[in-house]
């Protein structure tokens, strides 16, 4: 199970009143203060009441003081928007480098009222503060009581390896706009990225080697030649969706032929390419070109060795190999 | 899901539709084109983006140059029209304006929130000119608005429908009402005003003033205005004995009737009071004028007040908010007995004005000697002669005294008032004309007493040896009603203020009548509790609670400890709100389940109903079948949709009484 967090007032509630799993809830605290248009407001107030005072003006006051009244009714109601949300993330999809990653977080609201506009954003790491707003991505949600919601947190993949999402600030301004209330999540995955697909359009037909062995159950391409049960890993376009409709179950149709290629790509076809990126964005092109012609494909470099097979799952292994090809 | 900048049609509706309500009581008090301009410019901000956006987006820089132009030739517009850029009147033309303005360039967050709070300054400034219980209620209404307005702008994701918005808006302005009660009564209040105050900040009313010149009274007369009200300790005086005494009238140029050079330096006039003293509260509307009307004679000075020589009661500030003092009179005094103090001014005349009147004067002196039996000479002859009493007298040239005296014999207590003072003093008895108000009308259902402007009235003082100044009320002779019965009985044509047709059905009147005192009454409370409430009134309440409090640090002290509390309260109101099941079968089961609980079987929070169901049944045999019919009907609505069942669980439920275990 991994880390959830439920966000709560300081100090916590006592664990029982929750009635639910706590002691795999972490608590953090909820902070809130005022916006920039909650000060503007507030000086709006202390204008209000010095007319109010100069012209003994009792309306006045009571203007002053309903709007005074309103912003601390409007604090309680920005605070109670974010307590009790419980949240967790999941494994984000790896993405091909130049993509953008999302990054599943997932908003429980079992225990708390409907939840109104609750925004995510990364921090700005950076110190320079005069970056635009806009460059931080900002995603808001808004969840019925009782209910949850997964949301995607964008972030833009520059380069290959290990993309991680920075701390998100989890925060609510509703109903007035007048306080936010906030707190932090750091989402527990990374999101592999694999190396951009590009290079030479050609596989390199000179490592191909032809399988002496008739394997039978391998698949081969040519002749039909009857059902199997579906196993993990066998190519979509392989199902046969007929029979499926049928209610027969999830059924892969085999071929048989005089069995399959097989293709090795390793390093040593790409010593031609200079830079490594380069040469891991071939493999990743090759990787994905042999998939889709259903070749038999293994992967050899420095560090991994990949025997050869087929399917979605061995092309996830091999793209993770090159995403994490130098920092494993 | 991203989070837009730019302002939405619908935002901009909002902010739009708040701000227009908010300046909209405004509208009539500037000169046209402002409203106008006002409502164009918000129309097309509504229209241009949305209708044309091609145009909007290309000639952007156009536009902007258009509407500084246009800005600029505004304020010029309005230092045109008021020949100022300050003060009142003026401040408001410009907010109106210029609020157009920003919400015709707004386009980002900041452009929402600084054009919302323009709207709340022109609903302050609404207050400055008005505060009465429709313009509150008024208020109220627009804030509303703003505020789901502002509730609109921040629900990003749209998940609040229209009525929720504003059922949202109305929760938060309720839970904000107990903290903004705790904060009115005890902010420490000071007497403003803290800076000068715009010379227009008050515009003159009508009233009475130190003038008075045929005709002017009984134009005040016309006016149903309240002048003041007063709430009597005790039983209130008859109506004959209730002289609010005013400004007191010296001099005069033939026509014309002025207080004459200013005696506040003087000290009052020696006074002794006899008989029982009267203790009433008076709560003047503003005047813009110094006058406290007083039951004659006011003994005891309230503070910031003073009497002038003559026994005029004056305030040191202008009244310009409605006010309220405690006062105390005697109905029977004697004023400058002894002294010949200022006797001569009361007996000035200007020369060679009114022949007839002198020579009738020098005839009465002639024949009667002793001043009382000439006063009484002189009020029997007004008696005999055809006086009438008239709002609408004839016009009158020549010599106002003469020809009124000798040949219209029409007038009212202003004419009355200046011809008996001027034939008293051509026979040698020193007199002078009061101006105030006399009578009042009693609200039944408040018990107090409401004095109009058309209870405006002007008598005369005589001065007479041993008796010093007595009061003569020559208008007494002429129309006795007026002083014994009031305005309303003597001259019932003149007052209107009963809508047409209702005088002829006696009991659509009472109704009326009981209407109106009820709504005098509610405005009367309203002005002392709530608009009336400055630091005295903060004081005396504050003591009726038993809260004794001299300075502002221990209010402040008071205003923490009560405002920590409230806001706690409130705190644990909105925290404690859990949802609401919003499926009925489950309510109804909750109402069974406390029901249970109450005969002492609570479920527990990890059974299921079935299984609740079966150890009820298996401890209590007199609630078995009952239970598990309950329980059937709801497993078979929650679970299998079955919502026909409904009205027969509600049914079984709402019969269902369990009786505690013995």
């Amino acid at each position: 199970m991994s880390t959830r967090i439920i966000l709560e007032r300081l100090p916590a509630d006592p664990a029982g009143k929750i009635g639910y799993q706590t002691e795999k809830l972490k608590r953090h605290r909820v902070y809130i203060f005022p916006t920039v248009q909650g000060w503007v407001y507030g000086m709006m107030l202390i204008v209000m009441l010095l007319g109010a005072i100069n012209y003994n003006n009792s309306m006045a006051y009571m203007l002053c003081f309903l709007l005074t009244s309103l912003a601390l009714v409007c604090m309680f109601h920005t605070y109670r928007n974010l307590i009790g949300l419980i949240i967790s993330s999941s494994k984000p999809k790896s993405v091909f480098t130049g993509q953008q990653a999302l990054f599943p977080i997932q908003i429980d609201n079992r225990l708390g009222l409907e939840k109104f506009s609750i925004h995510m954003e990364q921090r700005a790491v950076s110190k320079k503060w005069f970056r635009k707003k806009e460059d931080i991505e900002k995603i808001s949600i808004g969840i019925n009581s009782g209910q949850h919601a997964t949301s995607y947190y964008p972030v833009q993949s520059l380069e290959r390896g290990i993309l991680t999402c920075k701390r998100l600030k989890i925060s609510s301004d509703f109903p007035l706009g007048l306080f936010i209330a906030w707190s932090y999540f750091q989402p527990e995955y990374n999101c592999l990225v694999y190396p951009e697909p590009k290079g030479q359009k050609q596989l390199p037909l000179h490592t191909l080697i032809e399988d002496d062995a008739d394997f039978g159950s391998q698949s081969g391409t040519d002749d039909f030649s009857g059902f199997r049960k579906y196993k993990p890993g066998d190519p979509v376009h392989s199902i046969a969706w007929k029979a499926f409709a049928k209610e027969q179950g999830l059924l892969v149709k085999q071929f048989s032929g005089k069995g399959s290629q097989t293709l090795i790509l390793g390093w040593e076809s790409v010593l031609h390419i200079n830079d490594i990126e380069s040469r891991l964005s071939q493999l990743c092109y090759w990787i994905l070109l042999a998939e889709q012609t259903s070749l038999h494909y293994g992967l050899e470099i420095p560090g991994v060795s990949i025997e050869p097979g087929h399917g979605a799952h061995h092309k996830e292994l091999c793209l993770e190999a090159l995403a994490r090809y130098g920092n494993q | 899901m991203m989070v837009k900048q730019q302002l939405n049609l619908n935002k901009v509706m909002w902010l739009a539709l708040g701000v227009a309500l908010a300046s909209f009581p405004h509208w009539q008090r500037l000169p046209l084109w402002i409203p106008v301009s006002h409502i164009i410019l918000l129309v097309a901000r509504i229209y241009i983006p949305y209708q044309l956006p091609a145009f909007w987006s290309q000639q952007k820089s156009t536009i902007n140059i258009v509407r500084l132009l246009l800005m600029f030739s505004g304020v010029a517009g309005v230092y045109g029209s008021y020949g100022s850029l300050a003060g009142r009147d003026v401040g408001v033309a410009l907010l109106v304006l210029l609020a157009g303005f920003k919400i015709f360039e707004s386009n980002s967050k900041r452009d929402f929130y600084i054009s919302t709070y323009l709207g709340y300054f022109l609903i302050i400034t609404n207050f400055f000119y008005t505060q009465t219980i429709p313009t509150a209620t008024y208020m109220i209404f627009v804030i509303v608005i703003m505020t789901a307005g502002l509730i609109d702008f921040n629900d990003t994701e749209q998940q609040l429908t229209l009525l929720k918005r504003f059922k949202l808006s109305i929760t938060l302005l309720i839970q904000a009402v107990p903290i903004l009660l705790v904060l009115f009564i005890l902010f420490p209040r000071i007497n403003g005003p803290l800076w000068g105050m715009p010379k227009d900040a008050f515009t003159s009313t009508t009233g009475i003033t130190d003038e008075m010149s045929p005709g002017t009274i009984s134009q005040l007369v016309q006016s149903n205005e309240v002048a003041f009200r007063v709430t009597f300790e005790n039983e209130i005086p008859e109506q004959s004995k209730l002289y609010w005494r005013g400004p007191v009238l010296w001099q005069t140029d033939g026509r014309k009737w002025t207080t004459g050079s200013d005696k506040s330096d003087q000290l009052p006039a020696p006074i002794e009071y006899t008989g029982e003293a009267i203790h009433y509260d008076v709560t003047i509307e503003p005047s813009n004028k110094k006058w406290l009307f007083g039951l004659e004679m006011v003994s005891k000075l309230p503070d910031k007040t003073y009497f002038t020589n003559d026994y005029q009661l004056k305030t040191r500030q202008s009244i310009i908010a409605r006010q309220a003092f405690k006062l105390t009179s005697y109905s029977s005094f004697t004023i400058n007995k002894d002294e010949y103090y200022d006797l001569e001014r009361g007996l000035e005349l200007p020369e060679n004005t009114h022949p007839k009147t002198r020579e009738l004067a020098s005839k009465l002196r002639d024949e009667y000697k002793q001043p009382s039996l000439i006063i009484n000479a002189a009020l029997d002859w007004l008696k005999k002669q055809s006086f009438v009493y008239t709002l609408t007298p004839p016009l009158i040239t020549g010599d106002s005294v003469d020809e009124f005296l000798f040949n219209t014999q029409q007038g009212f207590c202003e004419h009355y008032a200046a011809a008996f003072t001027v034939l008293m003093r051509a026979a040698g008895i020193p007199t002078r004309v009061v101006s105030g108000y006399q009578g009042g009308e009693i609200n039944p259902i408040g018990n107090y007493l409401i004095v109009r402007q058309r209870d405006a009235h002007a008598w005369t003082e005589v001065w007479l040896e041993d008796q010093g100044w007595v009061r003569i009320d020559p208008t007494s002779i002429i129309s006795p009603v007026r002083v014994n019965e009031g305005m309303n009985n003597a001259m019932p044509d003149a007052i209107i203020d009963i809508p047409l047709g209702l005088d002829k059905n006696a009991a659509a009147l009472r109704l009326w009548q009981r209407l109106r005192n009820t709504v005098d009454m509610v405005n009367y409370q309203w002005a002392q509790w709530v608009l009336g409430y400055g630091p005295d009134r903060q004081k005396r309440f504050l003591q009726n609670l038993g809260i004794y409090v001299i300075d502002w640090k221990g209010l402040t002290f008071y205003l923490f400890v009560l405002l920590g509390i409230i806001v706690a309260v409130i705190a644990v109101v909105i925290f404690k709100k859990t949802p609401k099941t919003t499926e009925p079968a489950k309510k109804y089961y909750d109402i069974f389940c406390k029901k249970m609980a109450k005969a002492g079987l609570a479920r527990k929070s990890y059974e299921g109903p079935i299984d609740f169901a079966k150890r009820v049944s298996e401890s209590r045999q007199d609630l078995k079948n009952e239970t598990q019919n309950i329980t059937k009907l709801y497993v078979l609505i929650r679970y299998c949709s079955d919502n026909n069942k409904l009205l027969q669980l509600r049914a079984a439920i709402k019969s269902f009484t369990p009786a505690k275990e013995i």
